[in-house]
């Protein structure tokens, strides 16, 4: 009986103990936690790396990611992360199938408006895993939404559009941005393209989509001819010359609008009121010798 | 007390003469005479990079030591009947625990001190360094005390797998705690409740704190040798008393 | 010097008696022969003694202590069955180990350690030599000195001549002769009957954990010309019709 509770009173000094210590232990530990700076990445690439994990890339590359998750979700209210780009190329280095990796640093990558490093990051996941449209998606939306780079874009989203599990927006934005590009021609034969393998509920959109394009493209074609002192809002309000390429032009403007550009005096009316593809009207760029809406 | 040391003494010499025992230091030796190499993975953090793989070698290796060497130490004298000689012999059966745990603490600290020596020669000695080993040593220490404590009831294999499963969540309590304040108010119970009586190995790993300039003081390492100290005895004593009461039908 | 009260011994998980309501008494001086056929429960019976079993129900009382009194083992030399060593260890280095256990002064260390080595009849050449590359017969010879290293009053000798060659048997007989004429007790097991008879004064007969004969030799045997072999055999036969 006595040695039961001489150790019962062991037991219960040694909790009490336990309980005190940890409880001193805690404070300094969470500050060191949640004060402690993102220590630098050290590593520019896992090339070296991945020689001396003997076989246990996958893991490395787990446990890496692991630690990258940890980075971001420490330095998620700040939304900043400096290392983040050489936390994925290390691990997409070490393990190149780590398809996720190269999706986050494109989702991610941008915030810190590190968009070549998530260009070179998804170029590479395209490179490794061309299977995946996924990477070629992304890559079309950061050229065109963040570097403005439309024939960046038009060559991403067209890769995508390859590959059959890729959602047809990507053909779609392809064609359009080529169109805004003034590329009409090949936006035109894309869409032609697109028609041929369209799925039913698809077509009628494509049908207009091409219609719009087919006749930019027609008066573009027209305007190329014209010689360039001799554009259409310079001939606003004059009487129409008597040249006939002038003559061919705006019956084939009249065809397509619909309406009379010429009043009964001979003289072009003064602008175009009708848009064949929008409510709002067209505009002529001299310099690239296009005609665009005015909404693009 | 004699019988103490002389089960420590004896503990001592059978490991030292264990060949295992080499084999697995000059492999520690290998590594950590690569630790330059990695150092040339990054340029100009070369000295961080040597300092961290070398601490993490001698780290590592040492827990290695401790699981491989603690796990045997009952088992052994159970499996190969040289427990009979020792019962039948006026030796308290706690001093056989104890008397081992002693023994293979002063093989643990030879090792440690060879791997040491080893390190130093690459990363220049500072006292920081001698800390960070100090408290690398404590841990092992406390590894070995969960090793013995399950090697009294377990064959080698299970006790060494619970050992490194104890281990691994003694690393993760500090932070299942903090996840814990964000639970339901069962889940924050129990997350502390788990982090207060699983021993703190993630406090006992120095190298965080004191490599990263994080301000400490002696206190702060006084506490968490306490903890360490403290749950050393706990398993230590449960060991003792498994120990004594077990009966050798074999 | 040993009392057995109603000793039984179950062991876990299993329903029949390894040891079953034994009661024997080991007078000092006497050289005790415990013979048993395999099972009998012989070697059940010494680990209870030695304390490395607890008994289900019954008594031990052993050198006017119980079986865990550290002083009471002390006094008490035993040598298991086929003994098992520290093969890292010279056998030097284990006499060493076990003086330093029964806290043998340092100064009288030495010359104890000589005296039971020499006493056993191990051969100096190998007394620095590990354990490893003992035969059978020096291991033997180690056991009956780590034995004999406290200069016990009681030894317990669990079939000492197992595995041995005659020589070997012969050597042991006549040092528990030695042991007898020291007016130490001996209490040991054995399935050689004949060496049994040359040196036992007290015997008792175990079989299927129950005890079915003990007394002095003499007075079994009760002026029959009877051979203890014969005696044993006559006894497990009437107990087991």
């Amino acid at each position: 009986m006595k040695k039961i509770l001489i150790w019962s009173l062991v037991a219960i000094l040694l909790g009490i103990s336990l309980w005190q210590v940890q409880g001193k232990i805690f404070p300094w530990q969470e500050t060191y936690f949640r004060t402690a700076k993102s220590q630098d990445f050290l590593l520019e690439n896992g090339k070296d790396l991945k020689k001396i994990v003997f076989g246990f890339e996958n893991f490395a590359a787990d446990l890496l990611w692991l630690q990258t998750l940890q980075y971001v979700g420490g330095n998620a209210l700040s939304v900043s992360f400096p290392a983040l780009a050489k936390y994925l190329n290390v691990i997409t280095d070490i393990d190149p199938n780590f398809a996720y990796a190269y999706h986050f640093g494109g989702l991610l990558l941008p915030f810190e408006k590190k968009y070549q490093d998530a260009v070179t990051l998804l170029e590479k996941g395209a490179r490794n895993l061309p299977q995946e449209w996924q990477f070629s998606y992304d890559l079309g939306f950061i050229r065109f939404y963040y570097l403005d780079d439309s024939e960046g874009a038009i060559a991403a989203y067209e890769r995508c559009s390859e590959n059959l599990n890729c959602p047809p927006g990507a053909a779609r934005m392809a064609a359009t941005l080529r169109a805004k590009s003034g590329k009409v021609e090949s936006a035109f034969q894309n869409l032609l393209e697109q028609l041929d393998y369209a799925k039913a509920e698809e077509i009628p959109f494509l049908l207009k989509k091409t219609e719009e394009i087919g006749k930019l493209l027609v008066l573009q074609e027209i305007t190329q001819v014209l010689p360039p002192r001799e554009s259409i809002a310079e001939l606003m309000g004059k009487k129409v010359p008597e040249e006939p390429k002038i003559l061919a032009l705006i019956a084939l403007l009249e065809k397509l609008l619909g309406e009379k550009l010429v009043d009964g005096n001979g003289r072009i009316l003064p602008e175009l009121t009708k848009n064949p593809f929008a409510e709002n009207p067209y505009i002529w760029e001299r310099e690239e010798k296009i005609i665009r809406p005015q909404s693009w | 007390m004699n019988t103490l040391f002389a089960v420590a003494k004896n503990t001592f010499r059978e490991a030292i003469r264990d060949r295992i025992l080499l084999v697995i230091l000059f492999f520690a030796a290998l590594f950590l005479l690569a630790a330059p190499l990695a150092g040339k993975l990054s340029p100009g953090q070369g000295v961080r990079l040597v300092t961290d793989f070398g601490l993490a070698m001698l780290h590592i290796f040492g827990l290695f030591l401790t699981v491989f060497l603690g796990s045997r130490l009952v088992f052994h004298e159970i499996e190969r009947k040289t427990i009979f000689l020792l019962l039948a012999k006026p030796l308290p059966r706690s001093h056989i625990i104890w008397g081992k745990f002693l023994g293979l603490s002063a093989v643990l600290l030879c090792t440690t001190a060879l791997c040491s020596a080893v390190f130093f020669l690459l990363v220049t000695p500072t006292w920081s360094l001698v800390l960070i080993i100090g408290f690398i040593y404590l841990s092992l220490l406390l590894l070995l005390s969960i090793v013995l404590f399950f090697g009294t009831w377990m064959s080698p294999l299970l006790s060494s797998v619970a050992s490194i499963l104890f281990f691994l969540a003694g690393n993760i309590s500090f932070s299942l705690r903090l996840f814990g304040e964000n639970m339901s108010v069962a889940g924050k119970y129990m997350t502390e409740f788990l982090y207060y009586f699983l021993p703190n190995f993630s406090s006992l790993n120095l190298k965080n704190f004191v490599l990263s300039g994080i301000p400490y003081t002696a206190l702060n390492l006084i506490w968490i040798a306490l903890m360490a100290i403290i749950f050393l005895i706990i398993f230590l004593l449960a060991a003792s008393a498994i120990f004594t009461r077990k009966e050798f039908e074999q | 010097m040993i009392r057995i009260k109603h000793l039984t011994k179950i062991y876990t998980g299993q329903r029949a008696a390894a040891l079953e309501n034994l009661t024997l008494e080991i007078p000092r001086g006497a050289v005790f022969g415990f013979l048993g056929p395999n099972g009998a429960g012989k070697t059940t019976t010494i680990k209870l003694l030695l304390g490395l079993l607890q008994p289900t129900s019954g008594a031990i009382e052993i050198l006017n202590g119980g079986p865990q009194d550290l002083a009471v083992k002390k006094r008490i030399g035993f040598l298991p069955e086929q003994p098992y060593f520290y093969q890292y260890l010279t056998g030097w280095e284990f006499l060493e180990f076990c003086a330093d256990i029964f806290a043998l002064p340092k100064e009288k260390r030495e010359k104890q350690i000589r005296a039971v080595l020499e006493k056993t009849g191990l051969a100096q050449e190998a007394w620095q030599q590990k354990i490893r590359t003992y035969s059978k017969g020096m291991e033997q010879r180690l056991g009956l000195a780590q034995a004999l290293i406290n200069d016990p009053e009681l030894v317990i000798l669990d079939e000492p001549m197992s595995g041995l060659d005659p020589l070997g048997r012969r050597e042991i007989c006549d040092l528990i002769l030695d042991l007898r004429k020291e007016k130490k007790t001996v209490f040991f097991s054995s399935h050689i009957l004949s060496d049994v008879e040359l040196l036992c004064t007290h015997i008792a007969i175990l079989d299927h954990g129950k005890l079915l004969l003990s007394g002095e030799v003499k007075g079994l045997k009760q002026g029959k010309k009877l051979s203890l072999g014969e005696l044993f055999l006559a006894t497990l036969a009437h107990a087991r019709s």
